[in-house]
């Protein structure tokens, strides 16, 4: 972060040590950051792999390069640990073990630490060596076998990081209230928080609703509360529109595009040929609840979330862009910054908290402990053609801009902490 | 701020889910949560499930660890103004479901924060929208990812625009009371379930921004194949990114070995030979149980993982080892198994005792004597 950027968020002066890979750690840190917390984010130089740039999960970190192996790697760690409030990592068990950076070599430096440990399974229990990923954790969480057509394979929830993203959503919250707890009793704690545990929490109502005699499974869009549930195709590349209606609205619903009476086949020939704004504005003025299934453009073009101030800007060589931050709107409490290289950090952040010299920090150069990288490759992505040909894509916009003119034309009434 | 050591104070007006979820992991974080209802009851004490049946689950898994009180509007706002924050669904839906005053929201006094968790959130042209769970997911842009390329959409399971409202707006709360804590003022928090469901769609957001592209649901292209049908149920099959998936180990597991080809190795090669991957990749599978291809997995070390059914949830080993599922009694009397806190503590807070409000209104006489008569 430049010393320039002045913060004002509600975790202004606290400070996070987060040895973190992947996305679900690194998703709950930058939330953090966005609260205006100073996020230094630890990895080892070796696996450093495009982190850097403006659409990254580092933005607004702090970036160290520290190698655990080395020799003196986790003793530099714990140095930086002891002036931190926060501590995580999402290592397994037994790697933190190996490195001596557990909750216990950590509290021994910092008493009051908050230490969230983020993994698969969990620090305990009989599946808590075994790794998982975020998608594993969708299939094993149960969320995948409630997705999909009832004749269908299990589906997946759109984004690869669902589950990912969902945990540090959770993490974010249980940092809060640790610094809630520790404010109020002056006790730290050990956060275990799991990819599992956290999707299994997004089916709580499911799992109480089967306890009680229902029977969850895949049934496509349908859902028995609503005498019309469903996503309708309309007008257009890969348009549709969803739709709720109960029985009393469904002669409303039909008025409202044009037509004498309700049928199903009546009304969903009538969304596939106007188009799904259009349909969601002629529902919604009839009371009746209805959305374009909004995709990315939809999204970052949506005059509903530009008003409210969802989106925060990005600058970077110049230009700039929105980004999604805090889940609870309003943008972020600080300036965004583009994500920097593995190590941009290092003598900063060891001269400011660990002490060290600058004879100090350069002998850990020499040694290995510490590095810097520059210029990481990134994996090559298929051509656009391609990812079109296969459905990956739906199209490629040549000038995806247009959010700019509905930010301008927009009277801004933020939601969020105010 | 409640003084030093004592428990802070959320009094939860909403009806619904992601408000009251909202209100219930302060429970689980150690608050002492109080749920106002309506004389009659909170209807989602009765509200069935999307499958039919189930009714009252919903309400027993965001209201557990919370006591309920019925009362008039004036002790209402007494009793707000007796806590740290007032939690609620203050969309025009939201209040009339509560049977709460139009006005509500400007009348309520609490040390810290007025918290609303709404679909659309209360400012914004879409403010007054018609909503349903469906209607939040559509908005968000997950939907559109989620399903085949070549259908259209799906939902994902219940409730998530709901949950990921709660979840923000349980944070949001954290948010405001620090924010409070620094200037002695009340700030209030407007959260959307929309957007608080549209943050997973992070990368999805950027490929637009920067690039132009419109990502499409792609599961059976990228992801189908990490889930195939094993010879009882589903298996998902991939370690980790499908970039990284090792093909040669893969083929010497399920025994085909010319999936071991150069032209398999990749993601991008897999994709450019789909329908031969397919044939060679799935069959095989119906050799075993799911369990067994899980464990032989494991064996290779490969990050396989059970694609499993909620039933399996409450006889999983290690989600009772760790003691994350809790036993409460639904609305009807019904024993039931929910997720308690989201995630272990060691050290902080107990978790709280999650006993439900069986009958609304139960603890009135309690929480009036605790919170407004205080010894």
């Amino acid at each position: 972060m430049s010393e320039e950027v002045a913060m004002s968020g509600p975790l202004d002066g606290i400070r996070v040590l987060a040895m973190e890979q992947a996305v679900a750690l690194p998703a709950a840190t930058r939330q953090l950051a966005d609260l205006g917390a100073e996020v230094i984010r630890v990895q080892a130089p070796q696996r450093a792999r495009g982190e850097d740039g403006p659409n990254s999960l580092t933005r607004n970190k702090r970036m160290v390069g520290i190698d655990l192996g080395a020799d003196g790697g986790a003793e530099l760690f714990l140095r930086l640990a002891a002036e931190v409030d926060v501590v995580c990592h999402n290592f397994t068990p037994r790697v933190v073990q190996k490195f001596g950076i557990d909750y216990e070599s950590v509290r021994a430096v910092n008493p009051t630490v908050i230490y969230a440990s983020v993994t698969g399974f969990g620090m305990t229990g009989p599946w808590g060596p075994r790794p998982l990923f975020g998608p594993g954790a969708e299939a094993v969480s149960g969320i995948n076998s409630l997705i999909g057509p009832a004749d269908g394979w299990p589906g997946r929830p759109g984004t690869i990081v669902y589950a990912d993203s969902v945990c540090g959503s959770n993490v974010a919250f249980a940092v809060l209230a640790a610094l809630d707890h520790r404010d109020r009793t002056g006790e730290g704690q050990h956060i275990d928080a799991t990819l599992y545990e956290t999707s299994v929490a997004e089916l709580g109502p499911a799992l109480a609703e089967r306890a009680l005699g229902a029977t969850p499974d895949r049934i496509g869009n349908d859902d028995q509360r609503y005498a019309l549930h469903d996503v309708f195709t309309a007008r257009g590349l890969d348009r549709h529109v969803a739709v709720s209606a109960e029985a009393d609205q469904l002669a409303g619903a039909a008025s409202a595009l044009g037509l004498k009476g309700f049928s199903r086949d009546g009304f969903a020939a009538a969304i596939a040929a106007l188009d799904a704004a259009d349909v969601a504005a002629r529902l919604q003025d009839a009371g009746v609840a209805a959305s374009v299934v909004n995709d990315a453009r939809d999204v970052v073009t949506d005059p509903q979330l530009w008003a409210r101030g969802y989106f925060a800007e990005l600058e970077d060589d110049g230009d700039s862009a929105p980004h999604v931050a805090i889940p609870w709107g309003g943008g972020s409490f600080v300036t965004l910054e583009s994500g920097r290289p593995v190590g941009s950090d290092n003598t900063r952040v060891l001269r400011e908290l660990a002490k060290l010299t600058g004879d100090e920090i350069a002998s850990l150069e020499e040694r290995g402990v510490i590095a810097s990288v520059r210029g990481t490759p990134r994996v090559a992505a298929a051509s656009n053609e391609k990812r079109l040909e296969r459905g990956e894509l739906s199209r490629v916009d040549a000038n995806p801009s247009e959010w700019r003119a509905v930010r301008d034309a927009t009277t801004r009434t933020p939601g969020g902490v105010q | 701020m409640t003084a030093n050591g004592a428990r802070p104070r959320a009094l939860d007006v909403s009806t619904g889910v992601g408000a009251a979820y909202a209100a219930r992991l302060l429970a689980d974080v150690g608050w002492d949560v109080v749920k106002v209802e309506p004389a009659g009851g909170d209807p989602w004490r009765h509200r069935e499930s999307r499958w039919g049946g189930g009714a009252g689950g919903a309400f027993t898994f965001a209201n557990a660890g919370k006591r309920s009180v019925t009362v008039p509007t004036e002790r209402l706002v007494s009793l707000a103004a007796a806590a740290d924050v007032v939690i609620g669904d203050f969309s025009e839906t939201g209040i009339r479901d509560a049977a709460l005053p139009e006005t509500i929201r400007s009348e309520l006094r609490p040390r810290a924060s007025v918290v609303s968790v709404t679909p659309f959130g209360l400012t914004g042209p879409r403010t007054g929208w018609a909503s349903s769970e469906l209607v939040v997911q559509a908005a968000s842009g997950l939907m559109f990812l989620t399903g085949e390329w070549d259908q259209p959409p799906m939902q994902l399971p219940p409730y998530q625009g709901e949950l990921n409202g709660g979840i923000a707006g349980a944070t949001a709360t954290l948010a405001a009371v620090r924010m409070h804590h620094a200037d002695g003022e009340q700030h209030d928090a407007d959260v959307s379930m929309v957007e608080a469901l549209a943050v997973h769609g992070y990368g999805q957001i950027s490929s637009y921004v920067y690039r132009g592209e419109v990502p499409r649901r792609e599961q059976r292209i990228k992801a189908g194949l990490r889930m195939v049908p094993a010879q009882d149920r589903f298996v998902y099959c991939a370690p980790g990114a499908v970039s990284s998936m090792r093909m040669d180990g893969i083929a010497e597991l399920i025994g085909e070995p010319r999936l071991a080809d150069q032209r398999f190795q990749t993601a991008e090669g897999r994709m450019n030979h789909y329908d031969e991957f397919v044939e060679l990749f799935v069959p095989p599978f119906q050799q075993r149980t799911a369990q067994e291809w899980f464990e032989a997995a494991e064996q290779m070390h490969m990050t396989f993982a059970l694609v499993q059914a909620l039933d399996d949830l409450f006889v999983c080993p290690h989600l009772e080892a760790r003691g994350f599922l809790r036993t409460v009694e639904a609305p009807d009397g019904t024993a039931v198994q929910i997720p308690g806190r989201p995630f272990r503590l060691e050290g902080g807070p107990p978790e709280a005792e999650l006993g439900l409000p069986r009958s609304p209104g139960m603890h009135t006489n309690a929480v009036i004597a605790e919170w407004l008569n205080p010894a």
